[in-house]
């Protein structure tokens, strides 16, 4: 196997299991859902073997992997918001955060 | 923290009572939050080492120590809080989680912080299970130290911390001499997700055990918990279509006439 082979191999490998990390917590199950979608999706794309579109396929993943990370940070934000801030709070925090931006 | 001494950033990690999808639920027996549902870090907690990383970042010659106080359970929590960026970890070892009240928690953080000498510790607000937003204010009381708590903002420089907390009716920006405490709120960060090769990295950096008895504290609790429940279930809303019906509902099923 050539050096840049290798290298690709281990990129692929390592965005895999970091994706199988993070599946871990997905709404829709890991199991059942998750692991088949993520273990189908990689091997639609085993046969590829020009450089330029094995890249874009790894940065597609990181994309994916940005994805399910604001995906989950969102859901985490908007339960705690939710249970800890009365609503007349939130419209006036929300108008703060509106309008500090526009600041900007 | 940048003076001839290696200065260090304590962010106590304490309480790591939630599920990954941040779900509570009162046990069978009603006398408590359930304890044998899947834990995770606190996610106040984790906004607070989100934002003592983004401290090191800043200046790098800060030292970050994580700190948990619970069961055996609390070292997969220190080890996030290496992953996301901690330098050290302390367990402080708790035989049943359930005894482990604010004070004492605030107690064995300033034997920790007597023993660490810190110039911050950063805490969440409170913790999920039990909502008591007591810890960092025992802290401050315990160690007499200055508290901002409820910090959306937060910015330090050597000697003091400037930081905008979230109030009743608005914002309020105070600055304080440090060593001083700091509790986060819900909008401080996004805290960052710790990447599998991070994971592997923060098996390598050091945790160090402790247990009330070595640092001599008593934790006994104070308070006794007699009763959890849940809220009432939200009735769903009705549409009336005529005045009279208005008051039928209100007198007859409301009984509020």
């Amino acid at each position: 196997m050539t050096i840049l082979n290798q290298q690709l191999r281990s990129e692929v490998i390592a965005l895999y299991k970091q994706l199988v990390y993070l599946g871990r917590d997905y709404p829709a199950g890991y199991t059942n859902f998750f692991r088949p979608k993520l273990k189908a999706a990689f091997m639609k794309k085993r046969d590829l073997v020009d450089e330029a579109e094995i890249r874009k396929s790894i940065a597609f993943g990181n994309y994916i992997i940005k994805e399910l990370e604001a995906m989950y940070y969102l859901k985490k934000y908007r339960t705690l918001r939710a249970r800890y801030t009365v609503p007349e709070e939130d419209a006036h925090i929300a108008l703060q955060k509106a309008l500090e931006s526009q600041r900007i | 923290m940048l003076s001839i001494v290696p200065n260090h950033l304590c962010t106590p990690t304490c309480l790591l009572y939630s599920t990954s999808a941040v779900k509570v639920r009162v046990n069978p027996a009603k006398t408590d939050v359930d304890r044998n549902v899947k834990h995770s870090m606190n996610p106040f907690d984790e906004i607070a080492v989100e934002e003592a990383v983004r401290i090191k970042e800043r200046m790098p010659s800060t030292e970050i120590i994580a700190v948990s106080c619970g069961s055996a359970k609390s070292q997969e929590t220190l080890r996030t809080a290496l992953a996301m960026g901690a330098d050290k970890a302390i367990h402080v070892e708790v035989a049943d989680d359930s005894k482990l009240q604010p004070l004492g928690v605030a107690k064995l953080l300033k034997a920790i912080a007597d023993e660490q000498k810190p110039d911050l510790i950063i805490l969440g607000k409170q913790a999920i299970d039990d909502d008591s937003n007591q810890t960092g204010q025992m802290l401050a009381g315990l160690l007499n130290w200055p508290q901002a708590t409820f910090a959306s903002k937060v910015e330090i420089t050597d000697t003091l911390a400037k930081v905008t907390r979230e109030v009743d009716g608005g914002l309020e920006t105070i600055s304080s001499k440090l060593p001083a405490i700091i509790t986060t709120d819900l909008r401080l960060n996004e805290p960052r997700y710790a990447s599998l090769p991070n994971i592997m990295k923060a098996k390598k950096k050091p945790l160090t055990k402790s247990s009330p008895e070595q640092l001599k504290v008593d934790i006994t609790p104070r308070l006794e918990t007699i009763k959890v429940e849940e809220p009432a279930k939200r009735q769903g809303g009705k549409k009336v279509e005529s005045v009279d019906d208005l008051i039928d509902k209100l007198k007859n099923e409301a009984k509020v006439l």
